[in-house]
């Protein structure tokens, strides 16, 4: 019988809003592209009680669409301006990670994505009257944001992994 | 002597019809990425078509078009944004900033003239010839 793959997902367990710190200006500045995310501990597969199971497979079901989707907007014609290497890079570092995060990251709808004339990377979200834009910026110079609205507020914040996560956090609840 | 009167009005705030279209297909997922400035539309103002056809107004466009949006000029001129016409069938419209300059007024104005917007047709429409 082949062995069973240890499959770790102690992070997704917490939907504990998360706190920005100023390390996440790592992100905008080019320097820090690793993720922030603290590993609790590895299980196997079948000691996951029930719940993470389906969240389990729920994120992996939703995340390759959206992996997929960032590879494509290199190639794809339907861009007139294609990615930048530093923007696909970041978000390709950023989006997947915090879907993983997510613990119901299923339930995010279907994600909008494109790029500017510059080569950043455009990708949103909507669900009933919340809205989330992230902005990848081209290259290290250019901001980062994030932009989110419910009705008449609105606000943007810097792009960061947290930040981000805060906010599709927020879109789901 | 007087000069004659151009042959477009100064301002439409009315019931003109102003089309956009849509030059690639990630504006059709999401409308509002179609309202936000382009760089090279930074001094011009966001580019319209009006007083023709949405066939005329894809036209404009080098290869290939996604679709087209329309809205009114009064619609626009609501949210304290003009309408400048610069021939008889193109006009700009003015006080859109850049997402650069100002990411929140640039997203939120591009929120709230996608949700105006009607689209008019969508989907890919190649140029032949």
């Amino acid at each position: 019988m082949a062995a069973c793959p240890v499959l770790d997902f102690g992070s997704l367990a917490s939907d504990t809003p998360t706190t920005t710190t100023s390390a996440d200006a790592g992100l905008q500045q080019g320097q820090n592209f690793n993720r922030q995310i603290s590993i609790e501990q590895s299980k196997p597969l079948l000691s996951q009680r029930p719940d993470e199971l389906i969240n389990f497979w729920s994120v992996y079901a939703s995340m390759p669409s959206v992996v997929k989707k960032f590879q494509n907007l290199a190639v794809s014609d339907d861009v007139e301006v294609p990615p930048t290497g530093y923007a696909q890079f970041v978000a390709t570092q950023t989006v997947p990670a915090v879907y993983e995060l997510l613990t119901r990251s299923s339930a995010l709808p279907e994600p909008a994505m494109g790029t500017d004339d510059s080569g950043a990377i455009m990708v949103s979200w909507s669900r009933a009257d919340k809205y989330v834009a992230a902005n990848f910026g081209a290259n290290p110079e250019t901001r980062s944001f994030i932009y989110f609205e419910q009705g008449t507020e609105r606000a943007s914040t810097s792009l960061t992994e947290n930040n981000l996560l805060d906010r599709l956090r927020w879109l789901l609840g | 002597m007087s000069s004659a009167p151009p042959p477009f009005p100064e301002e439409l705030n009315g019931d003109e019809t102003l089309y956009r279209a849509l030059r690639n297909a990630s504006h059709l997922a999401d409308k509002r990425f179609a309202f936000l400035l382009r760089p090279l539309e930074r001094e011009s103002g966001l580019s319209v078509r009006y007083n023709c056809t949405p066939d005329d107004c894809e036209n404009e466009l080098a290869e290939k078009s996604y679709g087209v949006l329309s809205l009114l000029a009064r619609q626009v001129v609501s949210l304290r944004l003009q309408v400048k016409p610069d021939s008889s069938n193109h006009a700009n419209i003015i006080g859109l900033p850049l997402k650069e300059e100002n990411e929140t007024r640039a997203f939120s104005l591009a929120g709230e003239l996608s949700r105006m917007a009607i689209t008019v047709r969508s989907g890919l429409r190649k140029k032949t010839g």
